[in-house]
């Protein structure tokens, strides 16, 4: 063995090494097999129903956000319930001291966001398909930003104090995404977020992009219910009326005269404006997209988790016993202990309406209040309402009420009426922000702890959180 | 240990199974004339040898000597013949002789050594080592240590066997998988586990393809007979991992499986028997404790009357049950396993061949692991310069699975199934419609029911496993070795579950239908390789062999998400009408091979999963020997993964080492005291490439039955083109010594690892709508030192003591973690993070100083150290450490005469346990059970409690949730030494049984985790969790929540050899 080959022979070996590796490097495009369920991003969307697809996806967890789980993260910090009986981070949140690890809060914020995600996928892409036609991609893109406007909507009300809170609203808000993009971003302020918001709804709710007919997906109608909404949280009242108002008579939607719950299935009720859909497959097998209501409130349940407090109680079952709206509610004992619980979420399937005919019908009769006009409409609105829920009109409002009555009447309706959705504390916190004293549970509407806090990972330099400590 | 010397001898033959042909004597007797060849063996020294096989050439005629060393063949063939003689360590010799007929010849013969065979070999990376030649930190573990007890998977065994390797046994679950890391932890969310080589082939070794369904992840390594196995090593530095490139930073365990051995056939047939129970039980309240304190937690929070209950229960329903749901979930388990094997060797042909059946009861009531397995291995000799070797292994394991842990049973028992709760229903209920809904007998079904749960389900994961090979050796000219090699490893796994109708909907009032689910994988993992190995001898005093090889690896898996479809068959059952489940899978025409959901409602999937990955690689060893005393080695390997980036396709490892033996030089050779004296020293650089599929292309998944019933897709992984291996820079340095004749042998080795590019299963902020991403950001340090001390104690006539004593330090810390915070990667139950400058597994938690006497509330420390009642998770800290300072065991063998006694300790030290279950078994009052020390709760002023004062009321604990409760008052110290095995044989001699004559018996009885000591005050310290994915498995273990415990067991096995 000389010098040569006893040092030269590792170096050659390297070199052949390094050549022959250099002609496998196409054996090492491994791609996801065409079996499966997971496929390249530069070959996930080609056609225009790839992208229908990535839409799908972006409602798919929308239905599984507001289940339930949007909702109830509202109504805990109301005085509608009781302490929850499981004493799980739903009591931290009832206990207005959300940690950075609650698990309801931080699961709805992901899932929002995820929705967002989706829908901004959707966004990206739009350019991609040669087969869509203009109209299919307003239509698509449409649909996007109502998902998007929806999720920053909630996300804005629950995670940040409300709109009004400070002059400008230039308080801090949630971050609004765009993109697909993986990068830490700060909060923008309260402003922004409804700027961004109102935008998304501009394109939505304009003439010939969405069909105004009410389906299990958005349409044009719940586009300008979600504005009515958005307005009435801004305080914009004569908007939230005109909005509320075309709505109503858009002839999408019509008022129930016979059903006291909106919970229905396999149907969404003539009055759901935009609502979560479970599909049925087969008789009795149906992807029921219910579980953080029924599996909470379900009456029948040995430890109901939601019991609600016995002032809601006591102003859900005003009218005479058997009346529809007091078959909602019950009284259960055990052991001498009283507990009140409701039946609206015993039936194994129905479908979660975000936007009703009543609730459009209560908006639009408080901003008549608010505003002092067409009090006649509200005074029919909230009469409307009462006789299907007493099925008498003992409870009706004189056609003299005045604006005030009007607005007391609305809102009590509305607790009612919306009951469990969640807009009990969106409506308290606007009083709140319009100058009243607000007062749930001890605490004052804007409290720290009437705001949940983010979950841990989204605290960075630029993101603060909300302030710590409750109240 | 190190050098040939008959002490050694004796010990080996005492071992050697004795070789016997009689049954082929008995086959000619027929037709054969009484002639006789007789005569006397005896070893190189002059003493008589037993065990020595003498045989016939080109017959099957033979025999063995006795005790005595003396044989007689009866019947021999007349004329010349070839008499052979051979024993494991010694030269086979041929002596001609004439017999005639009717004739007697007398042939005495005196052994001589073999050289080279008695050199102990150990397996290295591509081949084989001699022992004093290797460069690198190896530890062999032989086939008798692995199967000394009855462990849920062959991994379990190497503990306290191998310094530097940690064994922490999964828990008492059947089947489970135990945590097993060399030399610390270096990656914090790619797994951290060590490659797994069986016979050649990086096996299938992914614990998270059933996820953690149940309370429990599946065990790929269940599959393997512990009886099939001949040895395993375990390579531990750079220098004997180096040459696995990018998958050999956590260490490789390289498992050989058994050979036919010798000349002629033996035959091994073992069985055991046995029962397990937990190491410890659960003190869990009775009725009437938990309403005690229940009702005291109701007063403290200032309510009257009686306390609210869970369940729905009336307080006199209450009174009158009393459940101890921890003897409705534990048992006793039975064990019992039937292995056979058979060994042939000849000139051309060796074979190994075995059948096992093994039940392995755990002690959960319903829970057992059978594992059937079939193995055959042949070498055939072609000629002198082409030999063939072909393995193959067909098993079956069968998981009779039971919830455990925080999906129920036992783990139901420590938890929400209270004592006031029934297991059925006393009188009949119907609802307030006077509809019936309960018959008297009927399962209750108002709160947790863990008998219930267990009855009103079926659950089987079934496993078949094939590990196959074929090899080509072949030797074109002296000194040039070419092999090829192609290894085929199958996986077909299935978690099957029938849930009954019952079980989804108790009343009887519900339509509900019977769901039955199946969640299959199946893996197909191809490996090839090539390699020519080239000895240049020329000059002996200079020898150097290259080796140079390629490999080509492909696996790809395949899954359902899930198959399941409800149906009304309630009364019937998979388990009781074997492939039901299958056929009703097949009526849908959803078929192993079918990807389209059928148009019948009723069957759906989940949807699919297909994912593959590849290696290909090259790699080089050159080593170089000098006058048998100095050696050198270098390695390389370049490795290409689908897993890599496109901007980092490749990864170059290269590894040098260098040995000495200090002995072979003139100032010790002939020393009387030191008899081997070694100095070694290694560097390289190993990967970890352990990274999910397609991170470097990002993802869309594909889903079917979404929203409004639509199909639908979503980006799931945005593409990483940077994303690579984890790199360990590894430095190591040993001594290698022996004294006294070998008779007291020492390792000791010091090594330093630096992981950098260490990969984290990143989470961003939550609004960027993504979960998690993957990126090579953290830096690890990993130091230690390794002892093994090996020593005959006592040496006599008949008596032999042999102490085996390891013992390993090291040192783990977090240097980088990149930009991120702590909370960035987590642990299982929020309570582990990445804390730079802190271990892997930091607990993270608040500090608890204990309960106020004036107030009875927890008193807490805040970040600057100050008290106070409320928890916030600002104040966390980094406290305690999931991984020990030091783990080790200790072997004790004593043999008197036909007698042994051993004893297997071992102990870890410096570690914590979280006990994270306390939260609710002492914390707030719950509708959990609790534990009885919460007796020591505060009551009023002045109290020195343990526990703060009762309430349902958990901001009377500073907190809104009682999960969030993660403190310091939960944290243990997690030292314990425990008496893994004690163990009493009796070795029974050969012997006639009727006409059969039998090499020997051995009797044998075990105790396993018999005795522990430990200051933990929860059920049993060692402890591996059921984890959600490898973040979770490196960070977490140490941690319980409602972790099974341990099993100890008492086993009779019954060796016999024929």
């Amino acid at each position: 063995m000389n010098r040569f080959t006893k040092f030269k022979i590792p170096a050659i070996l390297a070199t052949a090494t390094m050549l022959m590796l250099a002609s496998c490097s196409d054996l090492l495009e491994q791609k996801p097999p065409d079996t499966g369920d997971n496929v390249l991003p530069s070959e996930a969307i080609r056609t225009a129903s790839d992208l229908q697809e990535v839409l799908i996806s972006a409602y798919d967890v929308l239905a599984n956000t507001y289940n339930g789980g949007m909702q109830n993260l509202g109504t805990l910090l109301t005085d509608d319930l009781d302490r929850p009986f499981n004493q799980d981070n739903y009591n931290e949140i009832w206990l207005r001291s959300t940690s950075i690890f609650n698990g309801s809060a931080g699961g709805v914020f992901f899932n929002a966001y995820i929705a967002i995600l989706r829908a901004n996928t959707v966004m990206q892409n739009l350019d991609i398909p040669e087969d869509l036609t203009p109209a299919e991609r307003a239509r698509i893109e449409a649909e996007a930003r109502f998902i998007r406007a929806l999720c920053h909507f909630d996300l804005v009300r629950l995670w940040a104090q409300p709109y009004n809170f400070s002059p400008n609203n230039s308080h801090p808000g949630i971050a609004i995404r765009t993109t697909t993009d993986v990068e830490n971003v700060g909060r923008n302020t309260v402003a922004e977020v409804y700027d961004f918001i109102l935008e998304d709804i501009a394109f939505a709710k304009q003439e010939g992009v969405l069909t105004p007919n009410v389906e299990v997906y958005a349409s044009q109608t719940a586009a300008l219910a979600l504005e009515a909404c958005v307005r009435f949280q801004m305080h914009q009242y004569d908007l939230a009326y005109t909005l509320a108002d075309q709505v109503i008579n858009s002839g999408q939607v019509m008022f129930d005269p016979d059903n006291v719950s909106r919970y229905q299935f396999p149907e969404a009720g003539s009055e759901a404006i935009f609502y979560i859909f479970s599909f049925e497959f087969g008789p009795g097998n149906v992807d029921s997209r219910n579980a953080a209501f029924r599996g909470n409130y379900l009456s029948e349940a040995p430890n109901v988790t939601l019991r609600l407090s016995e002032d809601f109680y006591e102003a859900a079952t005003l009218g005479p016993e058997g009346a529809p709206r007091d078959t909602l509610f019950e009284e259960r004992e055990i052991d001498g202990n009283f507990f009140f619980v409701t039946k609206l979420f015993n039936p194994e399937f129905f479908n979660i309406p975000i936007f009703t005919y009543t609730q459009m019908m209560l908006i639009r009769a408080e901003c008549a209040g608010e505003l002092n006009q067409n009090l006649d409409q509200a005074i029919a609105d909230i009469n409307a309402i009462r006789q299907r829920a007493y099925n008498s009109v003992v409870f009706n409002l004189t056609s003299s009420a005045s604006d005030q009555t009007v607005i007391n009447a609305a809102r009590a309706e509305s607790r009612l009426e919306n009951a469990f959705t969640g807009q009990r504390l969106h409506d308290l916190k606007r009083r709140g922000a319009q100058g009243e004293n607000i007062i749930i549970r001890g605490a004052t509407w804007d409290c720290p702890g009437m705001v949940l806090q983010f979950p841990a990972t989204e605290e960075t330099d630029l993101f603060p959180l909300n302030p710590a400590g409750g109240c | 240990m190190f050098a040939n010397h008959d002490k050694s001898l004796t010990f080996m033959r005492s071992y050697a199974p004795r070789l016997c042909f009689l049954f082929s004597a008995l086959l000619l007797a027929s037709f054969a004339e009484a002639q006789i060849v007789r005569g006397l063996v005896k070893d190189e020294l002059g003493s008589p040898m037993p065990g020595v096989t003498v045989r016939i050439d080109g017959t099957s005629i033979g025999s063995a000597t006795n005790l005595d060393g003396e044989y007689t063949i009866q019947r021999a063939p007349t004329g010349e013949q070839v008499l052979i003689f051979s024993f494991i360590g010694y030269k086979q010799e041929r002596k001609t002789i004439n017999v005639l007929p009717g004739g007697e010849v007398e042939v005495n013969h005196v052994m001589e050594l073999d050289q080279e065979i008695l050199e102990e070999f150990v397996v290295v990376g591509y081949g084989v080592q001699r022992r004093r030649e290797v460069t690198g930190a190896i530890t062999k573990v032989d086939a008798k240590k692995i199967t000394d007890i009855p462990t849920p998977s062959f991994e379990a065994g190497l503990q306290g066997k191998a310094s530097g390797v940690q064994v922490t046994t999964g828990s008492g679950l059947a089947g489970s998988a135990s945590v097993v890391r060399i030399r610390g932890i270096a990656s914090i969310s790619a797994a951290g586990d060590p490659l797994y080589v069986v016979d050649g082939i990086p096996i299938t070794q992914d614990f998270f393809l059933n996820q953690n369904r149940g309370g429990m992840n599946n065990n790929p390594l269940a599959t393997i007979n512990p009886n099939d196995i001949e040895s395993i090593e375990v390579l531990k530095d750079a220098a004997a991992t180096g040459i696995y490139g990018s998958r050999g930073a956590n260490g490789v365990i390289l498992i050989t499986t058994k050979r036919g051995t010798g000349t002629g056939w033996k035959h091994n047939l073992e069985t055991r028997h046995g029962i397990s129970m937990p190491t410890a039980r659960p003190n869990m309240l009775n009725s009437q404790q938990y309403l005690q304190l229940r009702q005291e937690a109701w007063e403290n929070d200032g309510n009257v009357g009686l306390a609210s209950l869970p369940g729905g229960i009336t307080w006199d329903q209450a009174r009158r049950t009393n459940t101890d749901w921890v003897d409705e979930t534990v048992g006793i388990g039975l064990k019992q396993s039937y292995n056979y094997s058979a060994q042939f060797g000849s000139r051309n042909v060796d074979v190994f061949s075995s059948i096992g059946y093994e039940d392995n009861g755990s002690y959960l009531i319903g829970n057992s692991y059978e594992r059937t397995a079939f193995r055959t291995n042949v070498n055939y000799r072609v000629n002198k310069d082409l030999e063939l070797t072909a393995s193959t292994s067909i098993t079956r394991g069968v998981n009779n699975r039971v919830d455990a842990a925080w999906s129920g049973g036992l783990g139901a028992a420590m938890s929400n199934a209270l004592p006031i709760y029934p297991i059925t229903y006393r009188d009949t209920v119907r609802n307030s419609d006077g509809e019936l809904l309960y018959l008297p007998g009927d399962y209750w079904d108002q709160g947790a029911n863990p008998v219930r749960q267990r009855e009103l389900q079926d659950w089987r994961t079934t496993e078949w496993r094939s590990i196959n090979s074929i090899s080509v050796n072949y030797t074109p000219m002296k000194n040039l070795f070419i092999q090829g090699y192609v290894g085929y490893d199958y996986m077909d796994l299935k978690d099957d579950r029938y849930l009954d109708a019952r079980l989804l909907n108790g009343q009887r009032n519900s339509v509900v239908n019977s769901l039955a689910e199946r969640f299959p994988t199946w893996v197909n993992n191809w490996n090839t390789n090539g390699t020519a190995t080239y000895i240049d001898d020329r000059n002996k005093d200079h020898v150097l062999t290259y080796m140079v090889g390629f490999e080509y690896q492909q696996s790809t898996t395949r899954a359902y998400n899930r198959l399941w479809r409800q149906d009304q068959f309630v009364n019937s059952s998979f388990l009781d009408t074997p492939g039901l489940l299958d056929q009703r899978f097949q009526e849908e025409r959803i078929t192993e091979a079918g990807d389209t959901i059928p148009a019948t409602p009723g069957v759906f999937s989940d949807g699919t999963r297909s994912e593959v990955f590849n290696f290909i690689s090259t790699f080089a060893r050159v080593n170089y020997a000098m006058k048998d005393k100095y050696f050198g080695q270098f390695t390389m390997r370049t490795d290409g993964s689908s897993r890599f980036g496109e901007n980092n396709r490749y990864g170059f490892f290269p590894s040098a080492s260098a040995g000495w033996i200090i002995s072979e030089e003139d100032f010790l050779k002939g020393s009387e005291n030191v008899s081997f004296l070694k100095l070694r020293a290694g560097w390289g650089i190993t990967g970890n490439a352990a990274i999910p599929n397609y991170q470097q292309f990002g993802q869309y998944e594909l889903r079917q039955n979404g929203y409004n019933g639509q199909d639908f897709r979503f980006l799931a992984v945005r593409p990483n083109p940077d994303i690579r291996w984890e790199t360990a820079n590894i430095f190591d340095v040993g001594i290698e010594a022996g004294f006294f004749d070998d008779r007291l042998t020492t390792t000791i080795s010091f090594y330093n690892k630096n992981t950098t590019d260490v990969l984290l299963n990143l989470t961003p902020q939550p609004s960027t709508g993504f979960g998690n991403f993957w990126d090579n950001v953290g830096q690890i340090i990993n130091r230690g030192v390794e002892l093994d001390i090996g020593a005959i104690v006592m040496d006599r006539e008949r008596v032999l003591w042999r102490l085996d004593f390891n013992a390993a330090y090291n040192y783990n810390e977090i240097t980088s973690i990149g930009n991120y915070t702590p909370d960035a990667v987590s642990g299982g139950t929020n309570d582990t993070r990445v804390v730079v400058g802190k271990p892997v597994g930091t607990n993270f938690l608040v500090r608890h100083v204990g309960v106020d006497p004036e107030t009875g509330r927890n008193i807490y420390l805040d970040s600057d150290g100050n008290q106070t009642n409320d928890w916030d998770p600002i104040n966390r800290v980094p406290v305690g450490r999931v991984l020990p300072l030091a783990v080790g065991g200790l072997t004790n063998t004593f043999s008197f005469g036909r007698w042994e006694v051993g004893m297997v300790l071992v102990y870890s030290l410096g570690s914590n346990i979280y006990d994270s279950s306390s939260k609710r078994q002492l914390g707030v009052v719950t509708d959990w059970n609790m534990r009885d020390e919460i007796f020591d709760r505060w009551r009023q002023p002045g109290d020195q409690a343990e526990y703060a004062q009762l309430s349902l009321q958990p901001e009377n604990f500073g907190v809104g949730d009682p999960f969030q409760l993660n403190t310091t008052q939960w944290l243990h110290p997690g030292d314990y030494l425990r008496f893994r095995r004690l163990s009493v044989s009796y070795n029974v001699p050969s012997f006639k049984f009727g006409s059969l004559d039998f090499d020997g018996a051995i009797i044998t009885l075990t105790a396993m985790n018999f005795l522990t000591f430990t200051n933990f005050p929860g059920l049993d310290p060692e402890i591996a969790r059921d984890f959600e994915n490898p973040t979770d498995r490196n960070m977490s273990p140490n941690i319980t929540f409602l972790t099974p415990p341990q099993e100890q067991s008492y086993t009779i096995s019954f060796n016999l050899r024929f």
